[in-house]
């Protein structure tokens, strides 16, 4: 299945549910977006439809018959993380793979940290009571099926319940979409994806640091601009649909520091890495700097079950551990600096952590090539 | 951005700059729309 194609079905079901959504009685209106959603998957492949509305079935289950049960809660999400990684495994340790001859279900890494949510916070009991069709639309909301933002239940299920039409919202979905879109279309695809990266290519070809700076110069434009232009459509039929859906980027590569790098990129991961992996562990460990690296590598792994990957986050794990040990020492000596000096060494700071960040896919295939002796 | 536009221009004047903005992000979107697709899937499944 071609992007164009894809992105065509995506914006087909997330209208129709908008439709739908506005126009069906109220009691209709949940089971409606989760049937856009589910007709999405569908469309793209029945397989991954089945897995995951066998899944939302049993975690939806387990919440109503088991809650704060420990092993109901343990079980599932042993299963739904053995299930992602066996699918990973299966395609090469990629979870990128809803394309030709299917590998891992459509939607299903993001699907399954939304699911470990649900389960957790209903282990925890701090799910507000609600029925099938409401935990339906939240897991199967079309908009946010592909790649996001990991929404979370209390905040969707506050807005499902309490969301009236504003054409102010409205309009500024429709303007985030088409931002979106042009996001996408004009500048990921045509202006990086071909213009950019043919003036590149020269320069990407030539042996030495300076072709690894292009192409990584190259691969994070391109990512940042295709991630956040597919999280500005989701969070535009989100607003369409009278939901507000987390924000997933706030100018990353203007970030001051690799911890304030991991609150801008990807918000909606980083913030649950925090919740369910930072603090968890936290509390286990005492320990901040494990707590920061096992965040790290479950994040870095949830991309690819590959030790490119595995490198990849504690590449960054371990550069939040040491900024913190450097904000401890020059911190507050820093804060004692004249401005001129303070504001160079901000732009400094940018620099270093942008450089930071476009390295470290260079770093860590350096290091898995020379760990697997290639 | 609008209420700021709205400040120094008449607000007809700024729908119509609006309207204009809006019309030609749509069509560079479906003039370009066909072209070699970004690669989606490495974004995730």
């Amino acid at each position: 299945m071609s992007d164009q194609h894809f992105l065509l079905l995506l914006v087909m079901w997330s209208s129709l549910a908008v439709l739908l959504a506005w126009l069906l009685p109220a009691r209709l209106q949940a089971t409606a977006i989760a049937a856009c959603g589910a007709g999405l998957l569908a469309s793209v492949s029945v397989l991954s439809l089945l897995i995951l509305a066998a899944y939302t079935g049993l975690s939806f289950l387990a919440h109503r018959h088991a809650p704060g049960r420990h092993a109901a809660t343990v079980a599932g999400i042993a299963g739904a993380v053995a299930v992602l990684c066996c699918f990973m495994a299966a395609g090469g340790g990629s979870a990128g793979g809803i394309g030709e001859g299917v590998i891992l279900p459509a939607g299903m890494a993001f699907y399954t940290l939304r699911l470990i949510h649900y389960l957790l916070e209903s282990y925890k009991d701090n799910l507000r009571r609600h029925d099938f069709s409401e935990y339906l639309a939240y897991e199967f909301l079309p908009s946010t099926l592909p790649v996001g933002p990991i929404h979370r239940f209390d905040e969707f299920l506050r807005d499902l319940r309490r969301r009236r039409w504003d054409p102010v919202t409205f309009s500024g979905g429709m303007e985030r979409i088409l931002y979106g879109s042009a996001k996408l279309v004009v500048i990921g695809n045509y202006l990086v994806g071909q213009k950019l990266a043919i003036a590149l290519s020269g320069t990407m070809a030539a042996p030495g640091i300076e072709g690894v700076y292009a192409a990584a110069v190259l691969f994070w434009i391109k990512l940042y601009v295709l991630f956040s232009g597919y999280s500005d459509i989701a969070i535009g039929f989100g607003a369409l649909l009278g939901l507000r859906l987390r924000e997933n980027f706030d100018w990353p590569f203007l970030a001051r520091n690799i911890g304030e790098f991991w609150q801008r990129w990807h918000v909606s991961l980083a913030s649950w890495c925090r919740d369910y992996v930072f603090t968890p562990t936290l509390s286990f460990t005492r320990s901040h700097g494990l707590a920061v690296v096992a965040s790290m590598l479950v994040l870095g792994l949830w991309h690819e079950l590959s030790l490119r990957y595995l490198l990849w986050g504690a590449y960054h794990g371990v550069g939040l551990v040491l900024f913190r040990m450097f904000a401890d020492c020059a911190g507050p000596r820093i804060g004692l600096l004249p401005a001129a000096m303070r504001h160079a060494w901000r732009v400094l700071a940018t620099l270093l952590t942008l450089h930071f960040v476009l390295f470290s896919f260079a770093v860590t295939s350096a290091l898995e090539r020379i760990l697997l002796g290639n | 951005m609008y209420d700021w536009l709205c400040s120094k221009l008449p607000r007809p004047w700024v729908n119509l700059l609006y309207g204009a903005w809006y019309a030609s992000l749509m069509i560079l979107i479906l003039l370009l729309a066909d072209k070699p697709a970004a690669d989606f899937y490495y974004l995730h499944g």
